[in-house]
């Protein structure tokens, strides 16, 4: 639990995710006020990805897309460049693939 | 051929998931997971931080605050989960969210949110409208949470033994019940 400063006083403060806590395991919430937070391996990689699911998020939050904000050539110039990036990863992955492919045969 | 067959077969396997993954634009998923009452409608505060005055002091992030047709803010949510469910914890979280932003801008509040689940993937599985609870029952679980923390009353146990699966905390913490103590290892 923090403090904030409140008209020249230190005040305990609590954030909603700190509270929301008390609504999985109030144990849980004695202990890590104790011991400090400590997370598994799994619970870390589901933390980063909610960070970026939410940066994710934000990015969407004027509606449906940019497209409104890219105008109609912005929109075609973006929908080319898709195209060609989506083809050229194509390519190279079959390349890839094949090399692959023929020096498995070779050997 | 067999050779051929197997290249082509690769191929269409990879444009498959191109389709999915590039071509299926990530910001019309945001706007379909959005429930009926906020569609169309203008978005307030997004990723913004809000704080009440006293007497309990809560602060809270808000993903996104939308008004809705009757001038009433609500608040959303993002969760990435595999369950397509809200959970209590959801509901305090966002109670103390209201809390935080009724009281530092004392613009009216719906008494309902919503919670946008999407899958770990980014697959986004559904909108869930959820009642907050009251201002007075949030104080009383912020004051009994300082009351634990101060060691003035004893924590009570989570209610599924999911959560103590993936706790931390499980050999630390003595459990009170012999048969869900044993049944997590």
């Amino acid at each position: 639990m923090a403090s904030v400063k409140r008209c020249g006083r230190l005040v305990a403060s609590v954030s909603a995710s700190e509270l929301a806590q008390m609504g999985v395991c109030e144990r849980l919430v004695v202990f890590e006020h104790q011991c400090g937070k400590l997370r598994t391996a799994e619970q870390q990689s589901a933390i980063k990805r909610g960070r970026r699911a939410h940066r994710r998020f934000y990015r969407e939050r004027n509606g449906d897309s940019d497209r409104g904000k890219r105008g109609f050539a912005g929109h075609f110039r973006h929908q080319v460049r898709r195209f060609w990036r989506t083809w050229y990863c194509l390519l190279l992955r079959v390349t890839r693939w094949l090399h692959a492919a023929e020096n498995r045969d070779e050997l | 051929m067999n050779f051929e067959a197997a290249a082509l077969a690769r191929i269409a396997e990879f444009v498959a998931a191109l389709w999915r993954q590039k071509w299926s634009s990530p910001p019309a998923k945001a706007t379909k997971s959005l429930p009926q009452e906020l569609r169309g409608v203008r978005l307030i505060y997004a990723e913004r931080l809000f704080g009440s005055p006293s007497p309990v002091v809560i602060t809270a992030r808000v993903d996104r605050v939308y008004r809705n047709a009757t001038g009433k803010l609500v608040l959303v949510e993002l969760k990435t989960r595999e369950a397509n469910r809200p959970y209590w914890s959801d509901v305090i979280e966002l109670s103390a969210q209201r809390f935080a932003l009724c009281g530092q801008t004392g613009e009216a509040m719906a008494d309902h949110a919503y919670i946008l689940t999407e899958r770990p993937d980014g697959r986004p599985t559904g909108s869930h409208r959820v009642r907050l609870i009251a201002p007075a029952d949030l104080i009383a679980l912020a004051t009994r949470r300082q009351e634990l923390l101060a060691g003035m009353n004893d924590p009570k146990q989570a209610d599924f033994r999911g959560v103590c699966r993936k706790c931390v905390f499980v050999r630390l913490c003595n459990l009170p019940w012999p048969r869900l103590g044993q049944s997590i290892k």
